[in-house]
């Protein structure tokens, strides 16, 4: 295991009889850094963090935080962390308050005022004495991350945090996390909302069927070039021209248009004027995580 | 760090509304069953079970069970128990602990710990409204009360041996939850056990000969029985029981009840070790 990484999991799997959850998982985050872990539904994504959180046996594989080894029997590794995991942990039959109190208990160093402090940082200072049964999903959302906050954590694990919440409050917490990994909290940050991940992440790692698909910085993972739709009536001639482009790749025909991949625009137009074929309108599709994710599943699938 | 731990169980138990409820529903009965059975008691003898200091061994009978089936205080554990400890389940708050790097066994042992505790509490509270209920018939019918008759050290071992003979009831709830994660079955379960299982039993199985007879003793009601004689003894009275198959010694008894707690609480402890606690 390598030391600079904060988070660590190698060859990770869960296989629940027959059902293999997880297959092969091997992560490293690094402190300070923002990972975004991105999976559809059931790609395994909740059994990993779970097994990162020493909840979930491993069938095999190791998981280490700050370069020590976390398994159900042995966490001790976890107190300088912060999670948030699905729907809040939450205790219903206590105040937002109290929910924090007890699990401040478990913080004895914490200073008395840590409590009040994440609740201002969430927002629910006015909230604090109503029992959280009344809260509504995005306030238990924030009270979940009022919890992953309280202990001053070095790594914060999150799963689907501004779930429920208002575009505000989603807002305001995509700030908190840029805020925190600029104060050297390590951020792994699972969500389905891929613009959002996008903002926040400066690295993220796919998982399909218990597998990860694909692993870096967005902009890597990104296509280099946009995609260039060409409106023609020349639809055949554009078509087979552009196969002499150099770079050009990923040429499709439509039957509006045709669509090409690896080149500029700038250059697409100079080309086809040089064939005689001048477009009638030319348009740029600019790639981002949400269909680099949707390509990557679809192949996958 | 466990004693951070415990504090933060002592809130979740004491703190809700819960837990004193359930003392009030589950001490009512015996109160009216005091006011009853003094209006039914005609003789010295009889009136003594209800009047000072005779009530508090009874109070300690109800807390206990007269018979199989009529412990209350052991149906108040299994609710309490049951729903404080299942639904740290349900509301994934389990999750939440051990992920902040609490081991499994050390929260365990707070929550048993607690309950032990709880324990203590519930039956204290069944003592306490006994021996006032008792104080204030005692003054109706004799215009004060005897002192001189009470015996603290031996009260005290009597409330010790009735929190004791409870203990596998709260092995059984704390098992149940583990298993099933649902507070539902885990207090219909221990509720069943002693109502339909238990009490047909004990009641049934003598018929079948003395050896049948026999092995129904050693049932943790039985146990319990053991020990609620023992109480009745320190106190110069009579075990009035409804339903007797006999009793072990309170040596036997002892032994049996740690085993049965220590099984059930073992296998409670080997299940939740052994978890996955994926959503």
């Amino acid at each position: 295991m390598n030391t600079e990484f904060v988070l660590q999991t190698q060859h990770l799997k869960k296989h629940f009889g027959s059902v293999h959850a997880v297959e092969d998982v091997s992560l490293g985050i690094r402190r300070a850094e923002v990972f975004g872990f991105l999976g559809p539904n059931g790609a395994g994504k909740t059994t990993t963090i779970s097994m990162i959180l020493g909840l979930t046996h491993p069938t095999s594989g190791e998981v280490q935080v700050f370069g020590e080894r976390v398994t159900p029997e042995h966490n001790c590794a976890l107190r300088r962390v912060g999670m948030m995991v699905g729907e809040s942990a939450l205790l219903l039959a206590f105040s937002a308050r109290r929910n924090l109190q007890m699990l401040s208990y478990l913080y004895p160093d914490l200073p008395a005022t840590r409590i009040d402090e994440v609740l201002e940082i969430v927002d629910l200072q006015t909230t604090r004495n109503l029992s959280v049964r009344k809260f509504s999903t995005g306030m238990k959302q924030r009270l979940g991350l009022a919890l992953a906050l309280l202990n001053k954590p070095d790594l914060l694990i999150l799963d689907e945090p501004t779930n429920g919440m208002d575009p505000a409050g989603m807002q305001e917490v995509r700030t908190l996390l840029r805020s925190l990994a600029a104060q050297g909290t390590t951020i792994f940050l699972s969500s389905h909302l891929l613009h959002e991940m996008e903002q926040v992440c400066d690295r993220v790692a796919v998982i399909q069927r218990g597998q990860i698909i694909a692993q870096g910085q967005i902009a890597d993972l990104l296509p280099k070039h946009d995609i260039v739709h060409i409106q023609t009536e020349k639809l055949d001639q554009t078509a087979q021209a552009l196969k002499e482009l150099v770079g050009a790749k990923q040429i499709k025909k439509e039957t509006t248009f045709v669509e090409v991949q690896g080149v500029s625009s700038e250059q697409v137009v100079a080309f086809l004027v040089t064939r005689g074929l001048a477009p009638k309108e030319i348009s740029i599709n600019r790639p981002d995580l949400e269909s680099v994710f949707l390509t990557l599943t679809r192949n996958i699938a | 760090m466990f004693l951070n731990i415990l504090r933060m169980e002592c809130d979740k138990v004491f703190r809700r509304k819960l837990l004193w409820i359930g003392l009030v529903l589950a001490i009512t009965p015996m109160v009216i069953a005091f006011v009853a059975l003094l209006h039914i008691s005609h003789t010295a003898t009889a009136l003594s079970y209800w009047l000072w200091p005779g009530g508090l061994t009874s109070a300690l009978a109800f807390a206990d069970g007269f018979s199989p089936g009529y412990g209350y205080s052991a149906y108040l554990l299994a609710v309490v128990v049951g729903v404080v400890t299942a639904q740290e389940y349900s509301w994934r708050t389990m999750q939440l602990w051990l992920s902040h790097g609490i081991s499994r066994p050390m929260l365990f042992f707070a929550k048993i710990m607690l309950a032990f505790v709880t324990l203590l509490l519930v039956v204290f509270a069944f003592l306490l409204v006994g021996g006032v209920t008792s104080v204030v018939f005692s003054y109706q019918v004799h215009g004060g009360i005897d002192s001189n008759h009470l015996d603290i050290g031996q009260l005290f071992l009597s409330y010790i041996r009735t929190c004791y003979g409870i203990l596998p009831y709260v092995g059984l709830t704390f098992l149940l939850v583990v298993l099933t994660r649902s507070s539902v079955i885990a207090i219909t379960g221990s509720i069943l056990f002693m109502l339909a299982i238990e009490l047909p039993l004990t009641a049934l199985v003598p018929l079948l000969g003395a050896n049948f007879a026999h092995i129904a003793q050693y049932l943790p009601a039985g146990l319990a029985q053991s020990m609620n004689e023992q109480n009745y003894s320190a106190a110069h009275l009579t075990m009035p029981a409804l339903i007797s198959a006999g009793h072990p010694s309170t040596a036997i008894a002892t032994i049996c009840i740690a085993a049965y707690t220590s099984i059930l609480l073992g296998c409670s402890l080997w299940v939740l070790q052994r978890q996955d606690l994926t959503n």
